[in-house]
């Protein structure tokens, strides 16, 4: 390539400037897009990647045979640590918990830190090292911590805050108190990580109570975040048949009950197995509790369907640019006829194409980092994750290197055309015409564009109809007057405090009732799975949800048959009631729910650490409540009297539930003046469950829209090149006397067609995607499959408007002037 | 210098083959200036891009400075035509996108002539064709015979054996095309071969011998008055 191409590239460009900025914007829009996306998911892929050698690192996870239907968790008894360092291959062990957030006062204000408390070896396996201090320092003395330097700035202003004491506790109804300086001051962990901190303490910290550093320190049967380095080579079998022994062997798993054992059989009271840190992201079947480290999980199949919808756009965008070049390289053939004339060849004439077409991706690519930068933080809001680490050098480096290989790709079609041109019929004057091939294929590229603007559009709406069907589909209740909220961690119903709050909330005009639970009907933080039997019969696996007496009476739930709890009834803390859901009478052989009231029901327990079966009868049977989303079939579920063990409240608002919202509000800023409460409407925890979906549909809205901009431009080149290419015979068929609205139906038959090709394309390929994408409910919306009809019109439509001008044209050529040129 | 032994070219569209040159058996001597006559579709410029080594005959020979070229192909030919061969076209042909004088230059930029060379065969080239104080200026900001000139200009650039001119003056008004058949003239007189096709008998006069086309195949050969 000579710096003439480059210099003979730019008088085309700006020769032509409408042409111009329709190819590099175009081109600008579609790699900007594909940079949002590819950027997004590279940083899902990224997720621990600042780990050093974190290919392996080694998650433990565990999952507890003793409860029925138990999922893995990504926590391990921290006695497993011991073990795995006397395994050869492992040169790392370490472990951190996230049980003792640090709280600290600032400005009158207590702040609740997002702490870890991390084992000897963390540091070095996490390859943390100090900006500033003794990492060394923070982690092993007992009056001392570590600091990242965004949490500095966010609370104290600046970063400067070495040497700097606080007062910390352990939680807002904490009343230990102790005095910490800040040792060591850390660079903020990325934002993808699963193993986010502001803080970071050792377990000697003199606020760590002595009962809990003993056993992060000593071989304790406690759950933590176990991290394992292992050498590249080591067998990980190896590894976790020895972790698997350590656990066996452990004192505590020794003191199972027989009863316990048996049931077993040859499974281990806890299955343990590692799984790779960088994974860990993806890694789905990792279940959450209240207890757990909040972290985001994403869908490894929704980001690489993210990442083909990122280069089907940079595709379309590709498409429209190679049409537009393949036009202007056709009336090129002059000149290129006269460059080979001259002497060009195949290579040189390549190169020059390569030239021109670099020239345009590199100011497409510069366009489109421009765009992608300005759309940021409307696409991390989107996608609820902080992207703003997407800017990175690294990336622009990869979005220049995709404009690079943009603009090679781009130039092949228009270089082929013009290794074909004949220099001998130039000299005869035929030249100015494209083969029928190249046609063929520019209307096959078209055809390419529309379906996939179709397909899109449909799935899109597909997609957005089922999550709207999901959110506004009835619970089984009504929860416009609900409000759901959670007591501070480390309280429970049955302390004085929350019974205090409750009491005084319930006095409140605004507020109608107040309900005690396990968990938010909806969410899925707490789960309780036990067995129940009938006599003689086979067990049953069952959902126990936890409820206070007035549960349904405030839910303004109905009995199927019998009653359900009733608070002028039945007490708190009374084990013999039993309410069940209907699936849960028919699994348990009743022939109707009639006949299940008033039996008796072995309901498996735990009383001091044995199991044992207690005798329940059934009350009542209560309609179907939807605790899971729409994703999940109905299972069964029985209703059992809290005991004082829950943490979450519901308040049904007499009147306004923005009234009821603020009366929460003030008396909790009673009962807890150092804690925020966090409280949701019912509605909204449903429609959390359905919150990716919804984002989801969002994005391809957005890339649908993409999409329909740049096939329509597609649909309005192709239409003005046709009339174009037929001037001649419209100015003929005009002579001859042929009407306006056939001259029109010229250009629509041209554009038509490709509408129909498409159609045959995108409809089915769509709805097949519908389908394996309604597959993933149990319900799904009647409305799905008009998505394809729906996109269809508004597809053609839009393609028809783009037409629309071209085909005036053509209905007002003058014929004389035509053929007069 | 150039002999065509029983050359035929035909031409294929769809189920038609029309026979564009039909067994020519001509011979063009160095230093000769040669006039190519004929009606239109008689096969000038088919004749004309066969001896430019722009396209091969399907049949029998071309012999290009005692080489028979015939079978070769596009790229050999191509090779061999660099920097031997100029042509001029009814047309001018010159590329928009680049000024005066680097049309010029694209000659010998394809013939890979070194970057200062370039620049100083350019400038006497242009100085020669009295073109050189628009060197800077668009082609669409040249009247035709300036145009005209600055494709003789590239076609000489390269100081070819042999130069191929497809109605030079068919653009062209009186006094421009007179010019350019001086200019012409001037070229031959210094020792280029010229092959020139021309509907003009004037124009045609002026050459040294006259090859008349018809159908296809060569009806008269001619020595024209300015020979003798």
């Amino acid at each position: 390539m000579k710096l003439q191409d480059f210099r003979v590239g730019l008088r085309i460009l700006a020769k032509d400037p409408g042409y111009s900025l329709v190819s590099i914007l175009g081109l600008g829009v579609g790699l900007g897009v594909c940079l949002l996306l590819l950027g997004y998911a590279r940083y899902c892929w990224q997720y621990n990647a600042q780990v050093p050698d974190a290919d392996n690192v080694y998650v433990v996870k565990h999952r507890d045979n003793l409860k029925l239907g138990a999922p893995w968790y990504d926590q391990a008894p921290l006695l497993l640590l011991a073990a795995a360092r006397t395994v050869p291959g492992v040169t790392n062990a370490s472990a951190y918990v996230n049980w003792l957030p640090l709280t600290v006062e600032v400005n009158g204000r207590l702040r609740r830190l997002g702490s870890l408390t991390v084992l000897p070896g963390f540091a070095e396996m996490m390859g943390l090292k100090a900006i500033k201090g003794d990492l060394n320092d923070a982690l092993s003395r007992p009056d001392a911590f570590a600091i990242t330097e965004n949490t500095a700035i966010r609370l104290f202003g600046t970063s400067d805050v070495l040497g700097r004491t606080l007062q910390l506790r352990l939680s807002a109804v904490d009343e230990n108190r102790s005095i910490a300086r800040i040792a060591a001051i850390l660079r903020d962990p990325p934002a993808n990580t699963t193993i986010p901190f502001e803080t970071l303490n050792g377990p000697n910290l003199s606020l760590v109570p002595t009962l809990l550093r003993n056993e992060l320190l000593g071989n304790s049967e406690w759950m933590g975040y176990l991290l394992i380095r292992v050498q590249s080579g080591t067998s990980l079998a190896a590894v976790t048949e020895v972790l698997q022994q350590a656990f066996d062997e452990a004192p505590g798993t020794q003191k199972i009950a027989p009863q316990q054992k048996e049931r077993l059989g040859d499974r281990h009271v806890r299955d343990i197995k590692l799984s790779r840190l960088r994974d860990a992201y993806f890694d789905r079947e990792v279940a959450t509790d209240w207890l757990s480290l909040a972290v985001d999980r994403g869908d490894s199949t929704i980001v690489a369907g993210l990442v083909a919808i990122a280069l089907l756009i940079l595709a379309l965008a590709a498409v429209n640019y190679i049409n537009l070049t393949t036009i202007r390289v056709v009336r090129r053939q002059r000149e290129i006829a006269m460059r080979k004339v001259l002497g060009a060849n195949n290579t040189r004439l390549a190169l020059q194409f390569a030239a021109e077409s670099l020239l345009v991706s590199m100011l497409a690519s510069v366009t489109g980092f421009v765009l992608a930068c300005l759309a940021l933080p409307v696409f991390s809001e989107l996608m609820n994750r902080d992207l703003g680490s997407m800017l990175s050098l690294e990336n622009i480096g990869i979005a220049l290197g995709l404009g690079i290989t943009l603009g090679l790709t781009t130039a092949i079609y228009p270089a082929w055309i013009a290794f074909g041109v004949r220099t001998s019929l130039m000299l005869m004057g035929r030249l100015d015409t494209e083969s029928h091939g190249s046609k063929r294929l520019r209307q096959g590229l078209s055809v390419l564009q529309v379906s996939a603007a179709m397909g899109l559009a449909s799935f899109t709406l597909g997609v957005f109809w089922q999550a709207r069907f999901a959110i506004d589909a009835s619970p089984g209740f009504d929860p416009s007057a609900l409000l759901v909220f959670d007591l501070p961690k480390g309280a429970e119903t049955g302390d004085e405090k929350p019974r205090g709050l409750m009491a005084a909330l319930s006095q409140r005009p605004e507020v109608a009732g107040i309900v005690v639970s396990s968990d938010a009907v909806g969410r899925s933080q707490e789960s309780w799975n036990t067995e129940i039997r009938r006599e003689g019969r086979e067990a049953l696996i069952i959902d126990v949800k936890s409820v206070s007496p007035n549960f349904f009476q405030q839910y303004g739930i109905r009995p199927a048959a019998g009653r359900l709890f009733d608070p002028t009834i039945d007490k708190e803390a009374d084990s013999v009631p039993l309410v069940i859901n209907e699936i849960a009478a028919r699994q348990l052989g009743f022939a109707s729910p009639q006949q299940a009231l008033g039996q008796a029901l072995l309901f498996r327990s735990i009383e001091n650490d044995v199991p044992v079966f207690i005798t329940k009868r059934i009350v009542g049977i209560a309609p179907e409540i939807r605790f899971n989303s729409l994703r999940e079939t109905p299972g069964p579920v029985a209703y059992a009297l809290s005991r004082g063990w829950d943490v979450t409240l519901t308040v049904r608002a007499s009147g306004s539930i923005t009234d009821a919202e603020r009366a929460a509000q003030e008396v909790w800023s009673q009962y807890y003046p150092n804690s925020v409460l966090e409280i949701r409407p019912a509605k909204e925890i449903y429609a959390a469950n359905y919150a990716d979906d919804a984002r989801l549909a969002r994005l391809l809205a957005l890339s649908t829209a993409i999409a329909m901009i740049i096939a329509a431009f597609g649909v309005y080149v192709l239409a003005a090149d046709a009339v174009q290419r037929r001037t001649k015979e419209i100015a003929l068929r005009k002579l001859f006397g042929t009407r306006r609205r056939d001259i029109g139906k010229l250009v629509a038959k041209e554009v038509g067609a490709i509408i129909l090709l498409s159609a045959l394309f995108a409809i089915p390929l769509a709805a097949l995607a519908i389908a394996r994408y309604l597959a993933t409910y149990t319900e799904q919306t009647p409305l799905a499959f008009w998505a394809l009809a729906f996109a269809l019109v508004t597809t053609s439509a839009t393609a028809a408007f783009a037409a629309a001008r071209q085909a005036w044209v053509a209905m007002m050529l003058k014929p004389a002037a035509a053929l007069r040129t | 210098m150039l002999k065509l032994v029983n050359t035929t070219k035909k031409f294929t569209g769809g189920d038609v083959v029309t026979t564009a040159l039909n067994n020519i058996n001509l011979e063009i001597k160095a230093g000769e200036y040669v006039a190519v006559t004929g009606p239109s579709g008689c096969g000038k410029s088919t004749l004309l891009s066969i001896l430019g080594l722009l396209d091969a005959p399907d049949d029998g020979e071309y012999w290009f400075h005692g080489q028979n070229v015939a079978a070769w192909s596009e790229v050999r030919l191509s090779e061999l035509r660099r920097g031997r061969i100029g042509f001029i076209f009814q047309s001018f042909n010159l590329i928009e996108e680049l000024s005066v004088d680097e049309n010029v230059e694209l000659a010998m930029e394809y013939a890979s002539v070194p970057a200062r060379e370039r620049r100083e065969r350019v400038a006497e080239m242009l100085d020669k064709l009295g073109v050189a104080h628009r060197a800077k200026h668009r082609p669409s900001q040249l009247s035709g015979g300036q145009q005209q000139r600055v494709a003789i200009a590239r076609a000489l650039v390269n100081k070819p054996a042999v130069l191929l001119a497809d109605e030079p003056t068919g653009n062209l008004d009186t006094a421009h095309g007179e010019e350019v058949m001086r200019i012409l003239q001037q070229i031959n007189d210094e020792g280029t071969t010229i092959v020139m096709v021309t509907h003009s008998p004037a124009h045609a006069a002026r050459a040294s011998r006259t090859v008349g086309l018809l159908d296809g195949a060569i009806a008269e050969l001619a020595t024209t008055a300015a020979a003798t």
